[in-house]
């Protein structure tokens, strides 16, 4: 609280609800509020760029699933107009050619699209893992 | 390994609807008989697509429910039932519970509810389950206390588990904001809860946990691709699968939903190929399927036999 004076005189009291239960000064009160003000300044400008930095990494990731999106489907209208651009007999060639090609040697290092290739990795030695035990859905399944 | 057989026709691919004791099954179903076993109650939560249901309708399997033909005896030690969908109603859950029980007798509302717990008292309910408990609503939520408080009371005197099984996303708890606001109800509710673990959440499959499935489905799956290696795939699938597509919520964990998808779709293709064992194209293609091509719309302009329509 604050008592106040008029040339010399008590005339009255005035309550800061805020510093209730603790001693402080004016001047400690302007000073607290001072350093407060400063400190949550900072914490305004580190959390703005926390959820700046956020929303980049959400926006960045976003755009490239979009990229590759369109990439596919600039693919697939290219596939759709290939009867238009190739004659018939360059087709059939294309066709066998690509029959000709055995799915399972496409190098496993080539990346498509965003997932990583598949590599398949053998079990070190002396490694025995047992099945999990698999039983029916319901009691009058075969 | 991936030659095709003989050149005569194989019969169609068969697939195998079979409940895998999976890692996530056991900690799911773990928690379940526990708080069977000691009449608690909890809110346990797990992702989309991780085998809640499947789980909880194995555990009923396993329950030792009966019905003894001589005497009519109806023993049902665990009452599994889904909650109901865009029903606000009280009622709509009245409904389902006592369908749960068989033929449901056509009575007023009010007989319903004591009918209800003199029902759940004389099959020996011993734990209600509630699956998709997220669709549950404050009136439902009541009137699950009222039932179980009226079964506590005397003349029964039966203290019954419940297990409120819910999908989550987004790592929110279900029901956590709703049980910590200060109306008495929820005050009574949240007293109701277990002291311990009374939110749970269950995590999907590991690495190695993915591993021990994938030798699962060789088993299952050797009669028609004979030389089946999956096994050798587990890093590949795991890191394919825990893409922020298919795990919006970072878990790093995959669920069943998943890893089934892929793996019977990626098998049906190789046995169809002819082949007698997977490879990383095929599983590459299905892979890119689910999570890059997920949305992609197909225009379906000819029949299935494949004869031009219209």
């Amino acid at each position: 609280m604050i008592y106040l004076f008029l040339e010399g005189e008590l005339v009255g009291e005035a309550y800061c609800t805020e510093f209730m239960g603790r001693r402080v000064s004016v001047w400690e009160a302007d000073a607290e509020r001072r350093t407060d003000a400063a400190q949550a300044s900072v914490a305004t400008a580190e959390s703005l760029e926390n959820r700046q930095r956020i929303q980049q990494e959400a926006s960045s990731g976003r755009k490239l699933l979009s990229l590759e999106t369109k990439r596919l489907e600039r693919k697939r209208h290219l596939d759709q107009q290939r009867d238009e651009i190739h004659p018939s007999h360059v087709q059939a060639t294309l066709q066998a050619l690509k029959e000709q090609q055995n799915p399972s040697a496409s190098s496993p290092g080539k990346t498509i699209g965003l997932l990583p290739p598949a590599v398949p990795e053998d079990d070190p030695p002396g490694t025995e893992i047992a099945p999990l035990l698999v039983r029916k859905l319901r009691r009058d399944d075969d | 390994m991936t030659e095709p057989l003989s050149s005569s026709p194989r019969p169609l691919f068969v697939l195998h609807q079979k409940f895998f004791e999976t890692a996530f099954e056991r900690r799911f179903q773990g928690f379940l008989r526990q708080a069977w076993k000691e009449r608690s109650w909890h809110v346990i939560a797990a992702v989309p697509g991780s085998g809640k249901s499947l789980g909880i309708a194995d555990l009923l399997l396993q329950s030792g429910a009966y019905k003894d033909a001589t005497t009519g005896t109806t023993r049902l030690p665990i009452l599994a039932i889904r909650a109901p969908k865009n029903a606000a109603r009280e009622q709509a859950l009245g409904m389902a519970l006592s369908a749960a029980f068989g033929v449901v007798p056509s009575m007023p509302w009010a007989q319903r509810r004591t009918w209800l717990v003199q029902i759940l008292a004389s099959t020996g309910v011993e734990c209600i389950i509630i699956d998709d408990a997220q669709d549950l609503n404050p009136l439902h939520l009541a009137l699950l206390k009222e039932l179980t408080d009226n079964l506590a009371a005397p003349p029964y005197e039966r203290h019954v588990g419940l297990c409120l099984v819910a999908a989550h996303s987004d790592n929110v708890i279900p029901f956590k904001e709703t049980f910590a606001r200060p109306d008495v109800l929820w005050k009574q509710f949240r007293r109701r809860m277990a002291t311990e673990n009374p939110y749970c959440v269950v995590p999907g499959h590991t690495e190695e946990e993915v591993r021990r499935i994938s030798i699962t489905f060789e088993d299952l799956y050797r009669s028609q691709l004979p030389d089946l290696q999956l096994h050798r795939w587990t890093k590949t699938i795991f890191t394919w699968l825990i893409n922020p597509i298919l795990d919006p919520d970072a878990t790093g964990r995959v669920t069943m939903d998943h890893l089934s998808r892929l793996v019977t779709t990626s098998l049906r293709r190789a046995y169809e190929h002819g082949a007698t064992d997977i490879d990383a194209a095929t599983l590459q293609a299905v892979a890119e399927l689910m999570i890059l091509r997920r949305d992609e719309i197909t225009q379906i302009d000819r029949s299935l036999d494949g004869a031009e329509v219209g």
